[in-house]
């Protein structure tokens, strides 16, 4: 499994996304199906697990969209191209 | 005009957002002009969401003398359709977005729109049957879609709006941000309180997990934050507790967000106690008062407060009655409990009691049917100076083995016992066969059963112990027993297939 595909399950998992989701036109959070904060937190706690690293408070709080969560994996030395 | 809007000072800011403003004058203009569009006496689902258009309708609704039920916007349309069908509104306070799906369900005409709201009258419409002292609904549950409402009556909201603001000591100076939303009734009380305060109130949609929370928290100086437990467990994995300011935390987001703060009220379920004594320390130190509160939407929203003098002293407590209202414990035979350390069911007094239940049409001509009185199933004792401590949930027991056993008592006694450095959460759901413990740490899992067994001189086979990545939480950041259970179920059938 890729670094995407492993982020893509996660929210699959946690929100019951599907591929055709997967933009920030759709994927926003407090508009997208059940992305409030309960959701957020399980996410960034699988994503923290999956990838063996750990959000800061700024990345929580300035994870909103689908595009940003990958932004701030690659800040967070994730390379998603693998 | 409710709340006395139309009497505060016209040139005081009421409702704020990230965007816009709006004065006592104008918000006493927007909810007369509502009021031109209602025709008799109806009831009428509002569609809640934190913004002004949502505000300025319920308010209008409730001051014309139609009664609202308040309902989460975000709500599945199949669930809001069931509860249509049961209570059968004359009309619909919704966003304009859901207007056409709704008008192909509800055939209709459209009466009013103000602010991307509209106002929707079904032409299908029976005459209900309304009492004449019910003047809101509120779900019980939150979103879940339950057909079972709480009657509240006008003189239960003034009341309990009035007993808030008289011992949060709210005054016009005030200015809440809006964390809870408003279809429940903490969040509601609190829109409530600041109204009849002639105070300003925040209107946002985000949660304190959000940048732009913060960002509008620091540019409209909100001096007033409440919070489930959930929002203050988010708040300290935001850092904002810490003892040393962490320029990484929440403190630090958008030059120290929070400094404006003066008030941080908690209310919805017990916080566990070593956050709020955290929390309790970090608020003294910056002058901010803390309050833990403690109330139900059968009274309303609040039936008691500790004062924020106390929070250090008296953590866990929930504090005493608030203003206007009673509290005391009664024994199995109902006889009144004098003595401090002895639980007892809790039940309160006081002019904010709800009218009682509905569950079907008819149930809204049905007029008082508690006098005043409720009683709260939940187990509490009292202190020597009269402080009430919640110890567990009437009906959160098992009878194993013959004996009555508490699963919040249980829960307590192994975080007691635990005493690694750690802390571990223990949930305790369970069965007249069985306790099921659940824990996010493996190890405590594993420790719980044969301490648990030993300690309440039960048979191995009565625990059993889970381990969980996480506790389950519903919407409102209380821990879902229901989710537990069958997770212990899933476990069970993966191990005889």
């Amino acid at each position: 499994m890729t670094n995407l595909e492993r982020y893509h399950k996660i929210l699959k998992t946690n929100l019951g996304a599907v591929e055709a989701d997967f933009n920030d036109e759709v994927m926003r959070y407090n508009h997208y199906k059940k992305w409030e904060s309960v959701r957020h937190m399980d996410i960034i706690a699988d994503l923290e697990e999956a990838f063996d690293l750990s959000f800061d408070v700024l990345d929580i709080t300035s994870f909103n969209t689908y595009s940003k969560g990958i932004e701030i994996l690659e800040k967070l030395g994730v390379d998603m191209q693998a | 005009m409710i709340f006395a809007i139309d009497k505060k000072n016209s040139a005081h800011t009421a409702l704020y957002t990230a965007d816009q403003e709006m004065s006592y004058g104008e918000l006493t203009e927007a909810v007369s002009r509502f009021e031109t569009h209602l025709n008799g006496r109806n009831l009428a689902f509002c569609l809640c969401k934190n913004t002004m258009a949502a505000v300025i309708g319920y308010l209008g609704i409730l001051d014309q003398g139609s009664v609202p039920l308040l309902l989460d916007e975000q709500m599945e349309e199949e669930q809001i359709k069931k509860l249509y069908d049961i209570y059968a509104p004359g009309i619909l306070w919704l966003p304009e977005e859901k207007a056409d799906r709704w008008q192909r369900v509800l055939p209709g005409r459209i009466r009013y729109r103000d602010r991307g709201y509209v106002l929707l009258e079904p032409d299908t419409a029976p005459q209900v049957e309304l009492h004449e002292d019910l003047a809101l609904l509120l779900t019980t549950s939150g979103s879940t879609g339950s057909p079972k409402l709480v009657r509240l009556s006008r003189e239960n909201i003034c009341s309990n709006a009035a007993s808030i603001l008289e011992y949060l000591e709210i005054t016009e100076k005030e200015r809440a941000i809006t964390t809870l939303p408003m279809h429940y009734t903490y969040g509601l009380s609190v829109l409530h309180s600041h109204l009849l305060a002639g105070a300003g109130i925040i209107l946002t949609e985000q949660s304190v997990v959000q940048e732009d929370f913060w960002r509008l928290l620091a540019d409209r100086k909100a001096t007033s934050l409440s919070g489930v437990p959930y929002t203050y467990q988010l708040l300290n994995r935001l850092r904002l507790f810490e003892e040393q300011e962490d320029p990484a935390g929440a403190a630090g987001l958008y030059g120290n967000a929070y400094r404006s703060l003066r008030t941080l009220t908690q209310a919805g379920g017990k916080l566990p106690e070593e956050l709020q004594k955290k929390a309790a320390l970090w608020s003294k130190k910056r002058q901010i008062r803390f309050f833990i509160m403690y109330g139900q939407t059968e009274a309303t929203a609040r039936m008691g407060y500790l004062p924020a003098e106390s929070c250090l002293d008296k953590t866990g407590s929930l504090g005493i009655a608030i203003p206007g209202g009673r509290f005391w414990l009664a024994d199995e035979l109902h006889q009144e409990i004098h003595k401090p350390g002895v639980a007892g069911e809790l039940y309160y007094q006081g002019p904010n009691v709800s009218l009682g239940y509905a569950r079907r049409r008819e149930d809204l001509a049905r007029g008082d049917e508690r006098g005043g009185i409720l009683a709260t199933g939940d187990l509490a004792q009292f202190d020597e100076d009269g402080y009430f401590y919640i110890v567990g949930r009437k009906s959160r027991f098992v009878k194993l083995y013959g004996r009555r056993i508490g699963l919040d008592s249980c829960e307590k006694i192994l975080a007691d016992a635990w005493g690694q450095e750690e802390a571990a959460e223990f949930v305790c759901v369970g069965s007249d066969s069985k306790i099921q413990v659940a824990c996010t740490q493996q190890q405590a899992a594993e420790w719980a059963v044969p301490w648990l067994t030993e300690h309440l001189d039960l048979p191995r086979k009565a625990v059993e112990g889970l381990w969980l990545p996480q506790i389950p939480r519903n919407h409102q950041g209380k821990t879902d027993y229901h989710r537990i259970e069958a997770l212990y179920l899933e476990k069970k059938e993966r191990h005889t297939r």
